[in-house]
């Protein structure tokens, strides 16, 4: 029964490298992106998620303390550098918003051309064995 | 003598809140007075009569068991710790908890949320009477945090709710796309990286470019992840699947219907479920179902579909073929379904949650 199954693949897999070369590579390579895996430092995806997270900033500053008058004295400065703060404060946010929305960009396009290298290199791996073929074959592959 | 039910959330066509609805019912059937306090109540869930936990949750009658359904934080599980301690008697019904994990790289605060959610199940643990769980899945996991006294109970769910007239107009639609031809692929479950859509999404590609051009793919459910939800359509543009893939976020129930009503199968490719209640809306409903088999989905499908050791998208893509193409075979497997699902009728699984409530009510001398 085993061996029925792994035929059909088998059968289902060359029939499918006929039809649409490298499919299946490619098929396997995106959902591969998306499957569960241990974030760490290099994890591209959850550095862009910690950076979008990052990018908005509380412009609402907290002005308690347990010091007395000291609650009064921040809310004093707050109010007379708030036109600053929010100037300054919107211009950064909007720039690390920009940030966030390059770096997506950037993840999409390097996914996107590991899916293309993994493509290639199953075209690269036909036309070599192609040419071991014909160089066996004694023919001049050229 | 009273059974109130604490949930964390009360909504409309959630599960759980369904399952604490039916319980309702059941307890003041058979005599028990019986309320809901729900930390968030829908408001189109409003006129169920929950009560919401901050206006005054019920404490120190020890007369009255507290039943709580744990799938998630909330301030309710504190509360509990300490009414639990002092005495009241206090039971929790254990609907699974996402492994944090699966969260991590998408969404970290809910991510957060999970960890503290298994914490303060944890923390239950030694103050509680009684933990039922959905499934064994389930009960194996309260064992491994400290509980002492389990059962399985599965949830409450009135699957003849499910034999309503669907919405007329989307089974026309759908049924219009059939005539032209490809096969139908449904998944119903929040779009959520623990459920695996991506998976399915490229069993589907394979499927579509080896045997069926015109075949379509319905993913049902609210996107638990947002991250995870994009990434999903942006892999649905790299294949080329084009209109071939639906997302459907808020969908209701009657549109829901003529959704199970128009496919051809459903792929459940999940790898960690508590239960999984959209298999068994399936097998109700004669569509023959198709899983990998992890966590609590071998044991909800047990036998009554195909299940798959591996996910691979030739596998799957294969498995989906041989099913549909072999018509005795998805007979077989609707029928198998059927039956399956006649096991979790309304009155054999009420009567098997009252019967293990009141059983150890027996045993501690209630």
């Amino acid at each position: 029964m085993a061996d029925l199954v792994d035929q059909r693949l088998t059968a289902a897999e060359a029939r499918l490298a006929t039809i649409a070369p490298g499919f299946l590579d490619r098929v396997r390579q995106v959902a591969d992106r998306l499957s569960l895996r241990d974030v760490d430092g290099t994890d591209a995806r959850a550095a862009l998620v910690a950076v979008d997270d990052l990018a908005v900033i509380d412009l609402d500053a907290p002005t308690g303390s347990r010091l007395p008058m000291v609650p009064v004295v921040k809310k004093l400065v707050k109010k007379l550098i708030a036109w600053y703060l929010f100037y300054f404060g919107r211009q950064l946010m909007a720039f690390g918003q920009a940030m966030t929305h390059l770096a997506g960009i950037l993840i999409d396009r390097i996914e996107r051309v590991e899916g293309a290298t993994v493509k290639l290199q199953v075209e690269v791996d036909e036309l070599s064995a192609r040419v071991e073929r014909l160089e066996r074959d004694g023919s001049d592959p050229r | 003598m009273r059974i109130d039910q604490l949930v964390p959330g009360f909504a409309k066509h959630d599960a759980i809140s369904n399952h604490v609805l039916q319980l309702r019912r059941a307890f003041r059937a058979v005599g028990y007075d019986s309320d809901i306090y729900a930390d968030w109540i829908d408001p189109r869930f409003a006129g169920e009569g929950a009560r919401p936990f901050a206006d005054g949750p019920p404490a120190g009658d020890l007369e009255r068991v507290i039943l709580y359904h744990a799938s998630t934080n909330s301030p309710m599980a504190e509360w509990l710790e300490k009414v639990a301690a002092a005495g009241q008697p206090v039971v929790a019904d254990y609907h699974n908890v996402t492994p944090s994990r699966y969260f991590a790289r998408w969404e970290p605060p809910a991510a957060k949320s999970m960890d503290l959610a298994r914490k303060q199940l944890e923390q239950l643990a030694p103050v509680t009477g009684l933990a039922l769980a959905d499934s064994g899945y389930n009960e194996a996991e309260l064992i491994e945090l400290g509980y002492r006294r389990t059962a399985v109970c599965p949830i409450l769910l009135d699957l003849e709710e499910y034999h309503r007239d669907p919405d007329s107009k989307t089974l026309t639609r759908l049924r219009r796309q059939r005539e032209r031809g490809g096969r139908r692929w449904l998944f119903v479950g929040r779009i959520s990286p623990n459920k695996c859509q991506h998976d399915v999404v490229a069993a589907f590609a394979v499927y579509r470019r080896l045997f069926d051009p015109l075949a379509t793919l319905t993913l049902v459910g609210g996107a638990t992840s947002p991250r995870y939800q994009r990434a999903l359509q942006q892999m649905s543009e790299e294949l080329g699947l084009g209109d071939g893939l639906e997302l459907r976020d808020a969908t209701p129930f009657p549109q829901l219907l003529a959704y199970f009503r128009a496919s051809d199968v459903f792929v459940c490719l999940s790898e960690h479920e508590g239960f999984c209640v959209p298999i068994l809306e399936a097998m109700e409903l004669g569509l023959p179902v198709l899983a990998y088999q992890a966590a609590a989905v071998t044991e909800t499908v047990a036998g009554a579909g195909v299940l798959l050791a591996d996910k691979d998208p030739l596998t799957v893509a294969c498995a989906v073929d041989d099913l549909l193409t072999d018509e005795a075979r998805r007979a077989g497997v609707v029928a198998a379904g059927r039956s399956r699902a006649a096991e979790f009728s309304l009155e054999s699984t009420r009567r098997r949650f009252l019967a293990t409530v009141e059983r150890w009510l027996a045993a501690e001398g209630a």
